[in-house]
């Protein structure tokens, strides 16, 4: 129902983690996964391609994405452990490292749009908590917040044999960050519900809106809200922490600083 | 009430848009065979996007790396243009190249709507500074023009190369301006802001969290829209937008704000060809009525009997400097 362009606060410098996660991402979707994520591939549905194009995107990414049950149990799907609901793939991918599929389905999409939106919401929300944070703690926290995400879902679905795939898990830890570190934050957003209106709205209402919808999310839709909601709470938390690093407490003062420039306000 | 003065301004160095069209092709055609040349050399991948991906990334290297070293393209140098950056002499900066040629990039790999909207915004402007141009804030000129351009003379040539229209009252706004101070307009305004918010808020609760509520919580949004609009148009003759950009709105025939009748008949015009899609084309001849009849009116316009024109109360160059900055997206 909202789409986010960008948020008003001024950065102070380019955000290289961001921009390396996204061309990360990006590169990995058009080069690494197979075409089968690519729509269909340009062969017609009838070709006999367009099944093997199938074959490799269900082998691909039962390898490299983080399936729940696997991560309950410590045994992969190959190994047919107990704890495992059915619609287990027919060939399950050998030799797989369950930790590490942790990370790797962080990197993953099952499509353009599923790329193109979280690279959006990644670049809006993430540039703005790296600039406040500082690019090693913001990797940091992408990174580890975004398996925590992942174990929020694997925690909701412990039996379910479904591989997750994608960064919004990691996302929404920035998203919870940015809630925490700069509330007073005004997103340029494209409202749905309003004739498709760009307006300039409080970050708070956004992510408080996007974390109060992921639990009416429509249980027929594959997103795994329970990564959002879970990433969002972890982003808050982490940045309660990092809030007091000195460092970071001394650019939310050189912001409040500058915003009151701006404003034109004695301070 | 009398017409401002405005002094006559030279055109500046403005490079033809028809021959920055030329070039353009003869770009685009070596560009394709240099995409074809990557395609055939890497082999067959058969994925779209990477297909896509390779053909910006190969145009984005040609176009970035010949305006560092060249200072144009191959073929804008060769018709005789060359691209400057504002406030800037010398050649186009690393930064300024490859904002341009991503911009140039991902245009040319959009079929038909990218390439319309790369001609749309080059030949609409009166500088003919295209999404390219303004993305990497820089400007094509003519090979002869030996100086640097700087953003404020921009308004001036504009002016020199798009002689303003004038009626009685003053100045005629324009198109490109009026259309961004509607978007500040909406952006800018907390009333608008707060109502979107609720319609947002209202379309989260699950039995109304459908399609439909888009189509309810836009009709909701137009009547809301047309109520402020009425109201700041009658009451102040300006929306936030319009004193950004130092533009009023004003009766045809008193000169003043036009009456709470008037007002209404333009917000309802203007709502509704803005918000209900099925009307667009007629949005789109309004916008051509504004954009080349003498008084700049649009279907709104004719609807309230109203003007848009230069704030009275500004001095000619304060005006002229605030439309180019609201042109520039530097409004605030």
């Amino acid at each position: 129902m909202a789409l986010p362009l960008r948020d008003d606060e001024r950065s102070h410098r380019v955000p290289w983690v961001t921009l390396t996660l996204i061309a990360i991402n990006v590169l990995v979707f058009l080069f690494i996964q197979p075409a089968g994520f690519q729509g269909g591939g340009i062969q017609p549905p009838e070709d006999q391609n367009h099944y093997w194009q199938a074959q490799d995107e269900e082998q691909f990414t039962y390898r490299w994405g983080a399936v729940a049950c696997e991560v309950v149990t410590g045994k992969t799907l190959a190994s047919r452990p107990d704890g495992c609901r059915g619609g287990r793939p027919s060939a399950p991918p050998q030799g797989k490292s369950i930790s590490l599929a942790l990370l790797t389905a962080m990197f993953l999409h099952g499509s353009i749009d599923h790329l193109a939106g979280n690279m959006l919401f990644l670049w809006v929300f993430g540039s703005t908590v790296e600039d406040r944070l500082g690019p090693l703690n913001y990797l940091g926290l992408y990174l580890l917040g975004g398996m925590v995400a992942t174990l929020g879902y694997v925690a909701m679905n412990a039996q379910s044999p479904v591989p997750l795939i994608g960064a919004s898990g990691a996302i929404a830890v920035a998203m919870g960050a940015y809630l925490v570190l700069l509330p007073r934050g005004r997103i340029l957003t494209v409202i749905a519900t309003a004739a498709f209106q760009v307006v300039y709205v409080p970050a708070a209402v956004v992510l408080l809106l996007f974390f109060v919808t992921q639990f009416f999310t429509d249980p027929s839709e594959s997103v795994a809200w329970e990564a959002h909601a879970a990433g969002m709470v972890a982003g808050a938390l982490a940045a309660l922490v990092l809030g007091r690093i000195p460092a970071v407490r001394r650019r939310a003062r050189q912001d409040a600083a500058d915003a009151a420039l701006r404003a034109g306000t004695t301070f | 009430m009398t017409t401002p003065f405005l002094a006559p301004r030279p055109s500046g160095p403005v490079a033809s848009k028809w021959v920055r069209f030329a070039a353009r092709s003869i770009d685009a055609s070596v560009e394709l065979v240099a995409v074809i040349i990557a395609w055939y050399a890497i082999g067959d991948i058969h994925k779209l996007f990477t297909d896509l991906f390779l053909a910006a990334m190969v145009i984005c290297a040609y176009e970035t790396l010949s305006c560092l070293w060249l200072g144009a393209t191959p073929a804008m140098r060769l018709l005789g243009v060359r691209v400057v950056e504002l406030d800037a002499s010398g050649r186009p900066s690393g930064a300024v190249s490859l904002r341009r040629g991503l911009m140039v990039a991902v245009l040319t790999v959009i079929p038909f709507i990218g390439w319309a909207l790369w001609l749309g915004s080059m030949f609409g402007d009166a500088l003919g500074r295209g999404f390219p141009d303004r993305v990497s804030n820089s400007m094509v000129v003519p090979d002869a023009f030996a100086g640097s351009v700087a953003t404020r003379d921009l308004p001036g040539f504009a002016d020199g190369a798009r002689p303003p229209r004038l009626t009685s009252f003053g100045r005629v706004g324009d198109l490109d301006v009026r259309f961004r101070a509607r978007l500040r307009r909406i952006s800018d305004s907390r009333l608008l802001a707060s109502a979107i918010g609720l319609l947002a808020l209202t379309a989260t609760i699950p039995p109304f969290a459908t399609g439909k509520i888009i189509l309810l919580s836009s009709a909701v949004w137009i009547v809301v829209f047309v109520a402020h609009e009425t109201w700041l148009v009658h009451r102040r003759g300006a929306t936030p937008g319009h004193v950004m950009a130092g533009l009023i709105i004003i009766s045809r025939r008193t000169g003043g704000p036009p009456s709470s009748g008037r007002s209404f008949a333009r917000a309802l015009v203007l709502g509704l060809l803005l918000y209900i899609p099925l009307l667009w084309p007629i949005l789109t001849i309004s916008m051509l009525m504004m954009r080349h009849n003498d008084t700049g009116r649009g279907l709104h316009d004719i609807a309230g009997g109203t003007l848009v024109v230069a704030d009275p109360k500004l001095d000619p160059e304060t005006q002229r400097q605030r439309a180019m900055r609201m042109r520039l997206g530097r409004a605030g």
